[in-house]
């Protein structure tokens, strides 16, 4: 048995006080395992991405522990919190990920520059194959399409080799082919590079991507499923959120199940 | 369209709060300017009102007594009484009037002002014009011995004296006396525009001011209620003896109004040079706001023009946010600027140019010119952002994922460059051409230079961010890297920004520089000018009793004492008996030159000349001219000189009888006579400068203890040796500049201010690059050294090019007045590092509030933000 690359312990998020307070989380506890793709998902509102900010020390839990190895976030000042998150954790965002100013590879190295390090070439040159942009690197970000600023984004979270990646809806801005791409390579540096990533998202083809699938509702883990196909996902989510998921089924099938037959 | 207008602008307050400001600032100076000249006004019409008769008889300043009686006119007891008996006439009284008397305060310091006159009169009440209080006893009684005195009370309250105090009096004739303050009292209401009034008995005033005759200066007419004032006027001219006037108190009200407001209006054109730099300043940073605004509000209105607003609509819409803003700014700023005239007033006041207790007044001249301006240059500032707003398509804006957009530097750097080099032009024609006028040349060479660079620097100032950004990433490693990028991220809002702080920078520069040659200069002349030990005189060069000689002469160490005598005259112009009367009634000093009068053989023992062309003077009416100013005036030896004297009531006739040169070091005065022509004609009372020559081997460190203790009775004057009086003459050099310094620091201000804001603005604009770079790698002190050094990198650029385009323009404005005495250059280069340190300090110090926000930007909100 692996030592988990993080855990959360009882996790509680509440907003607000009185007649107001919402219940983001609700008692959590989860342990994500090293050189694993897990996907969080669950309806919006369900909690899932405030579990992520937790865990990632973003932000901080009313309750309850969250640990990167065996660091308790928490407890962590700012500026040991931003160390912790430069150095050990890569971050994925939804969009507007690259600093517009510098280039695709000066984004790239951001944090190792910002933290004096060097990055170990040949895990530099790894990353850089991985995502295909060698011939992109002196680009600024205004001069890539999504996709391919989102894997700058990607190639930035792991240059660093930190313990755990945490991609929040990397492709939620996507169209499909470049979503396909991100997927890809996320899914790439699991198996080859031995990567943990843990992805939240809402949609059924990407946590078709993952190892384990998590989903929350209502501030609660309800789901744990271990190597989810895209149809245990959708049926999962259809009796979670009926209503949602059979519009958002409606209007996204055809064009995902596309794409992952391809 | 409106409700969106007022509903878009109450939701950026703190964005218009920054914009806001920069109107006030720009708008105070320009309503200061016309407050204070309009209190100035008030002060002295207050004066005005309660020190004037209904018919003043007094020295007719305009007119030539000739006759073989030399010295001023004055009337006698038997004048009054004919006056008395002029139909109309209800009472008359001899007034004694004199210049130069102060009361020494209780640590000794006489009351000397720079300003305002320091007067003396005979003490009588009678109403004033129309009946309204003149001469008026506010406490205590009247003087009714010669050794008691009534003062007015400002002076009473800055002296430190209370009414029964034995206190010291400077008088300018018969040196400094020792009397009893009885009582206080002015003129009517009792304002005084910083001049003093010391009232003594007649019998005190007569022997004070006129030697002891029983005559008077002038006379105070009452006439009755119903009297036809000018026709009264003038049957009292009729018995009145050569060289006096009677004037009917309209007339005298009417030019003393329109004196005092050219000398005002002199002080106001000063004000609103001032106030015109704040403006073009404020301009730059009320652009650059809106510039920021529009373009964060892209897609906002892109949105109302999808909704099917029109162009039309959209631009109205900026402009009257832009009108708002303006109205708003407008009016806060007019009320700033009556603080500012307080603030103003204050200062002058510390600086010896007390215009006493004035009335705040907010004149319909005052609101019109702030209101007007603000309102304008704020609408003029809109425009082309209003423009640009509406070539926003719809479409464009609204699937655009950023303001970004690269900014090209396009139609303005070429502007800006074809501007300043037409300014360089123009700058090295009147530098190093001959051509009429070079000053001017020279002025708008550097007036369009400046502009020009200002509005090309985005373009100049590349090589400067591209030091800095060095420097930063040799010391801050990928922070100083960042902040470097984001600096030139938005060029042409980095550098209007930068802009305004150059503007600044230039004029303080120029300043400095021009300062420091003047200091230099005059430095310099005075040691090669100035001959003797030790020298006497007052601040202001004004002159001094003749009893200052007298007491210094005894002091055993002393030797020779030389004294220089000095006169202001008017010249004549060809053909004509008199100087016309708007010569006499100019404030600037245009028209009046200062004669300097001395003994022929002791001139050179006091200001060292040489004699190049024909002899010194000797008999009275020969004069010597220096070679410049002879030849800019085009004299010659045996040349005919005609020049008034308004204080003899004569006209002089000097004849050149030598041209002398005094090498490198320059004097007082340009023209020299006798001590005897000043003499002859009643001048030369007083003294404006003493040379001391010591005993051969006299001891000079007790020399100048006993001359010291000597003239402790009067603190007017000090004891100088050439070091010293350098010094003194470079106090009115220091004054000026500090003066000058304390305007421009206005428009530092605004600029730093434009730095805070677009700072603030950008931030707001980069909120979530910002979420981005706290989540992946920087800490909040990274984020916040990173916006200082942004901040840093603009206040440098500015800084840079300003004290560079300073340098320039200081030293071709020295090279432009090297004829005119600033011969020598000096370039303060560490007070010009000092000014690019403290542009640097500028830069942190404008940047706590933006990096404290940005600093505190939450992580999740700005990655969540739209």
């Amino acid at each position: 048995m692996s030592v988990p690359a993080a855990t959360a312990e009882h996790l509680v998020k509440t907003y607000g006080t009185g007649d107001a307070q919402v219940v983001a989380l609700d008692d959590v506890s989860v342990e994500v395992l090293p050189a694993r793709l897990t996907a969080v998902m669950g309806p919006s509102g369900s909690g899932k991405s405030t579990l992520m900010h937790c865990m990632a020390g973003l932000d901080r839990p009313t309750s309850g522990r969250a640990l990167i190895g065996s660091t308790d976030v928490g407890t962590l000042k700012d500026a040991a919190l931003t160390k912790l998150r430069r150095e050990r954790i890569g971050f994925i965002f939804q969009q507007f990920n690259l600093v517009a100013t510098l280039t695709a590879k000066e984004n790239i190295l951001l944090p190792l520059a910002i933290a004096g390090r060097k990055p170990d070439p040949e895990w530099y040159d790894a990353v850089i194959e991985a995502v295909g942009l060698a011939d992109r690197l002196s680009h600024k970000p205004s001069q890539l399409s999504g996709g391919q600023q989102q894997r700058v984004a990607c190639a930035r979270a792991l240059v660093g080799r930190p313990e755990i990646v945490f991609a929040d809806e990397p492709t939620g801005n996507l169209d499909s082919t470049s979503a396909g791409e991100v997927l890809n390579f996320l899914r790439h540096s699991v198996d080859d590079l031995g990567q943990t990533v843990v992805m939240v998202t809402h949609d059924p083809v990407s946590a078709s991507y993952a190892d384990r699938a998590l989903f929350l509702a209502d501030g609660r883990i309800v789901e744990d499923v271990e190597d989810p196909t895209h149809d245990q996902v959708l049926e999962t989510m259809r009796r979670l959120d009926p209503r949602r998921t059979g519009r958002a089924e409606a209007v996204r099938l055809p064009r995902h199940a596309e794409t992952t037959e391809a | 369209m409106r409700k969106a207008t007022f509903g878009s602008l109450w939701s950026r307050k703190l964005r218009l709060l920054m914009a806001v400001t920069a109107i006030v600032l720009g708008v105070a100076f320009v309503s200061a300017s016309f407050v204070f000249s309009d209190m100035l006004k008030g002060s002295f019409d207050q004066i005005i009102k309660g020190s004037i008769p209904d018919v003043q008889v007094a020295p007719d300043t305009s007119a030539q007594v000739d006759g073989a009686q030399a010295g001023r006119s004055r009337l006698t007891p038997e004048v009054i009484e004919r006056v008395k008996q002029v139909p109309g006439v209800t009472s008359a009284h001899g007034e004694i009037a004199g210049m130069g008397v102060m009361m020494i305060d209780t640590k000794g310091k006489a009351l000397a002002t720079f300003g305002p006159p320091q007067l003396g009169f005979n003490w009588a009440t009678a109403p004033a014009y129309g009946g309204q209080d003149g001469v008026t006893l506010y406490s205590g009684h009247e003087p009714q011995a010669d050794d008691q005195i009534v003062v007015d009370p400002e002076s009473l309250r800055k002296s430190g004296h209370s009414l029964g105090d034995r206190v010291k009096v400077i008088t300018p004739n018969a040196g400094t006396i020792e009397v009893t303050v009885v009582g206080t009292g002015a003129f009517g209401e009792g304002g005084t525009a910083g001049a003093s009034y010391t009232f003594f008995t007649t019998q005190r005033a007569q022997e004070l001011f006129l030697g002891g005759e029983n005559t008077f200066t002038g006379a105070w007419v009452v006439t009755a209620p119903d009297a036809d004032r000018v026709k009264v006027a003038s049957d009292i001219q009729q018995v009145l003896p050569a060289g006096y006037a009677a004037r009917d108190g309209d007339s005298l009200a009417k030019e003393q109004e329109t004196s005092i407001g050219q000398a005002l209006n002199f002080v106001n054109i000063f004000l609103l040079v001032f106030a015109g730099i704040s403006l073009l300043v404020a301009t730059f940073l009320i652009v650059n706001t809106f510039t920021i605004l529009v373009a964060q509000r892209s897609r906002e209105l892109a949105m109302f023009r999808a909704m099917g607003a029109s162009r039309g609509q959209i631009r109205g819409m900026v402009l009257a946010e832009a009108l708002v803003m303006g109205v708003v700014g407008s009016i806060i700023g007019l009320f700033a600027g009556v603080l500012l005239a307080q603030v103003i007033k204050v200062a002058m006041a510390a600086g010896g140019w007390d215009i006493g207790d004035a009335p705040i007044s907010l004149g319909l001249n005052a609101v019109i010119a702030s209101l007007a301006t603000g309102i304008v240059v704020t609408l003029i500032a809109a425009l082309g952002p209003a423009r640009r707003a509406t070539r926003i398509a719809p479409i464009e804006a609204m699937t655009r994922a950023q303001t970004e957009s690269d900014q090209g530097l396009g139609r303005r750097a070429v502007v800006g460059v074809a501007m300043a080099l037409a300014g360089a032009a123009a700058l090295v024609l009147g530098l190093f051409v001959d051509v009429p006028s070079p000053v001017t040349w020279a002025g708008v060479g550097m007036a369009l230079a400046m502009i020009g660079v200002a509005v090309a620097t985005p373009m100049l100032g590349r090589p400067v961010v591209w030091l800095v950004g060095k420097v930063y990433r040799a010391l801050f490693g990928e922070v100083g890297k960042l902040a470097e990028l984001n600096s030139v991220r938005q060029p042409r809002r980095t550098a209007a920004t930068a802009s305004a702080l150059m503007i600044g920078l230039t004029l303080v520069s120029l300043m400095a520089i021009f300062g420091a040659s003047s200091s230099k200069s005059v430095a310099e002349q005075v040691n090669s000018t100035v001959r003797g030990d030790f020298m006497v005189a007052r601040q202001g060069f004004q002159e001094f009793p003749a009893q200052v000689n007298e007491s210094v002469s005894k002091v055993e160490q002393v030797d020779r004492v030389y004294a220089m005598k000095a006169a202001m005259v008017y010249n004549v112009p060809e053909g004509q008996a008199m100087p016309p009367q708007e010569y006499l009634n100019d404030v600037t000093g245009r028209h009046m030159t200062v004669v300097g009068g001395m003994e022929a053989d002791s001139l050179d023992q006091a200001f060292p000349q040489r004699i190049t062309e024909g002899r010194m003077f000797s008999a009275p009416g020969e004069m010597i001219v220096e070679a410049d100013t002879a030849a800019a005036e085009k004299l010659g030896l045996g040349s005919v000189q005609r020049v008034y004297s308004p204080q003899a009531q004569r006209v002089l006739t000097l004849t050149v009888v030598g041209i002398y040169t005094r090498g490198d070091g320059s004097a007082i005065v340009e023209k020299w006579v006798s001590t005897k022509t000043l003499t002859d004609i009643g001048l030369g009372q007083q003294d404006m400068f003493l040379s001391i020559h010591l005993k051969p081997g006299a001891d000079h460190a007790a020399a100048r203890k006993a001359l010291d203790e000597t003239l402790a009775d009067m603190p007017l004057v000090s004891v100088m040796d050439v070091n010293e009086y350098t010094d003194l003459v470079l106090q009115q050099v220091d004054q000026t500049m500090a003066l000058l310094y304390a305007l421009l620091a206005l428009s530092i201000v605004i600029a730093v201010l434009g730095i805070v804001n677009t700072l603030g603005l950008s931030i707001v604009e980069r909120t979530r690059e910002l979420g981005l770079l706290r989540a992946i790698a920087l800490t909040r002190g990274q984020v916040r050294r990173m916006i200082t050094l942004e901040s840093v990198v603009i206040s440098l650029l500015g800084a840079i090019v300003g004290v560079g385009l300073g340098t320039v323009f200081g030293i071709s404005l020295q090279r432009l007045m090297a004829d005119d005495g600033i011969n020598r250059l000096d370039v303060p280069v560490g007070q010009l590092v000092a000014f690019v340190i403290a542009a640097a300090v500028v830069g942190v110090l404008a940047a706590v509030w933006p990096a404290h926000r940005a600093a505190r930007t939450n992580v999740l909100e700005a990655i969540a933000s739209e």
